[in-house]
């Protein structure tokens, strides 16, 4: 379980964060709205450690997570930005990418399932032969969640990953999240559908957040 | 035979006139570079004619320690100069680029003895411009390296937050940014190689030509003065950049503001 205690968050003079808490329990499925420039995107780096707080805490499972814990903290989370990442090679090789960090040397890329994900997000697997640069931006944007749902972690951390895609990706993405019981979701969006797949709100507005039951 | 013809000092002024033109054509277009124009050239005459002072001295000393304390004394200020136009701190970055440089030079003057035996090549007049040339564009490279590296990691805080939750290590996470550095230090470099004769005649061909070699020989020379300052800005910006690296970021992985001289 992941939890916000009291964390606040100051930058430039202004307060980001004000004493936020926030738990995230296994299998939840949470959509964090807000106005832009609300800190939405920097409660997600909060979790992960990449923003440093001014007061507050970041707990897994009841202990606070320290610096000496880092690495084996963010191997939990399957983080996805905004914008795919910038890469030369196929789509398959960039599927691929993580498989060729040292610390993923035990996983190996799976086929099938690779198949089976692009299928789910509406890309056709043949797509894979493809010059990665000579994608969409959409179809680049659904192969990176596609790179980082491989790696079989269960917390999710999705920051707008929605919002370069069309109606009827954002349907397939969005439907995907949804439907998958066995993560824990915590996603990021402007974007209502995430609600209307029945996921929970919690609003983050001036450094205040709020959780609707 | 083939002394080059000294230029007295009275004939250079009378050619500096020349400068007259390119002062003409800034005032034409209103360019504010007179003032920019003028300082440079004086101060380059002022400082060749110290070096020119030093050499003189040093080569007719040609004593092995201060040859190769001459070297250190190029390489350590080498290194300041790409920290200040890299926008480095000095003070927080020097020791941890210089080995880079001190690495590099060793690598070269390697590879120098296997066409020199020592005592050619621990002579001031072998030693010091070549390692001159391999130094300054070092220089070159590694102002271009350090430069884009920083640059694009700024731009690219996203990118490198994800490498890193991916499971990159810190050395993997950077890796896209120090590909592209280098190819933007090193890739015009081999285009100049390739067009070497045909576009540029090159300035250590053209000077040994001048001081009476044959071309044959020039050419020699300059062939092995490419492939040393080749090899030299590639290893030396990789290096620069993996050591850079490790001071660059906090625990945490973000960019450690502190080694800038700016705060962008």
């Amino acid at each position: 379980m992941l939890e916000f205690r009291e964390v606040t968050l100051r930058r430039a003079g202004r307060v980001i964060l004000d004493r936020v808490n926030l738990s995230v329990s296994p299998g939840e499925h949470l959509a964090l709205t807000g106005p832009s420039g609300a800190g939405k995107s920097t409660l997600l780096k909060v979790a992960l450690l990449f923003e440093p707080v001014d007061a507050g805490a970041v707990l897994w499972n009841g202990r606070e997570i320290t610096v000496a814990d880092l690495g084996a903290h963010r191997s939990r989370f399957l983080y996805i930005g905004q914008k795919p990442l910038p890469f030369e090679g196929t789509a398959e090789e960039y599927l691929n990418l993580p498989f060729t960090f040292a610390a993923n040397h035990a996983l190996h890329a799976d086929q099938v399932e690779q198949d089976r994900l692009m299928e789910a997000l509406g890309l056709d697997p043949a797509l894979k032969k493809s010059p990665y640069t000579r994608l969409s931006g959409g179809e680049q944007q659904r192969l990176t969640i596609i790179q980082g749902l491989q790696l079989k972690r269960d917390f999710c951390l999705l920051d707008e990953i929605t919002s370069s895609l069309d109606q009827d990706s954002m349907r397939a993405v969005v439907g995907f999240f949804a439907r998958d019981k066995a993560r824990t979701v915590l996603a990021v969006t402007h974007n209502r559908e995430w609600l209307d797949f029945g996921f929970t709100e919690v609003g983050l507005e001036s450094g205040k957040l709020w959780r609707r039951e | 035979m083939n002394e080059t013809m000294v230029i007295s000092i009275p004939a250079l002024l009378m050619f500096s006139v020349i400068l007259v033109f390119p002062v003409l054509i800034f005032r034409h277009l209103r360019l504010r570079l007179t003032r920019d124009l003028l300082i440079s050239m004086v101060r380059m005459a002022v400082q060749l004619a110290l070096v020119a002072v030093y050499l003189e001295y040093i080569f007719r000393l040609d004593m092995l320690l201060v040859n190769v304390a001459w070297v250190l004394v190029m390489i350590v200020v080498a290194t300041g100069s790409i920290l200040r136009q890299s926008w480095l701190s000095w003070r927080k970055c020097l020791w941890t680029i210089l080995p880079a440089h001190l690495l590099t030079a060793l690598l070269i003057l390697a590879g120098f003895l296997l066409v020199f035996d020592l005592a050619t090549i621990s002579s001031a007049r072998y030693l010091v411009p070549l390692m001159g040339m391999v130094l300054g564009n070092i220089l070159r490279s590694n102002v271009v390296v350090l430069d884009r590296f920083f640059s694009e990691l700024r731009a690219g805080v996203e990118v490198h937050i994800q490498y890193l939750t991916l499971g990159a290590s810190r050395a993997e996470a950077v890796r896209p940014f120090l590909r592209n550095a280098l190819r933007a230090a090193v890739g015009p470099q081999i285009g100049t190689v390739a067009t070497m004769g045909i576009v540029s005649l090159p300035g250590m061909m053209t000077g040994q030509i001048l001081g009476g070699s044959s071309p044959a020989v020039a050419i020699v020379y300059q062939i092995m003065i490419m492939i040393a300052i080749f090899t030299a800005a590639t290893v030396s910006s990789f290096l620069a950049v993996h050591f850079a690296r490790k001071m660059a970021f906090d625990p945490c992985g973000r960019l450690n503001e502190d080694i800038f001289l700016r705060r962008p």
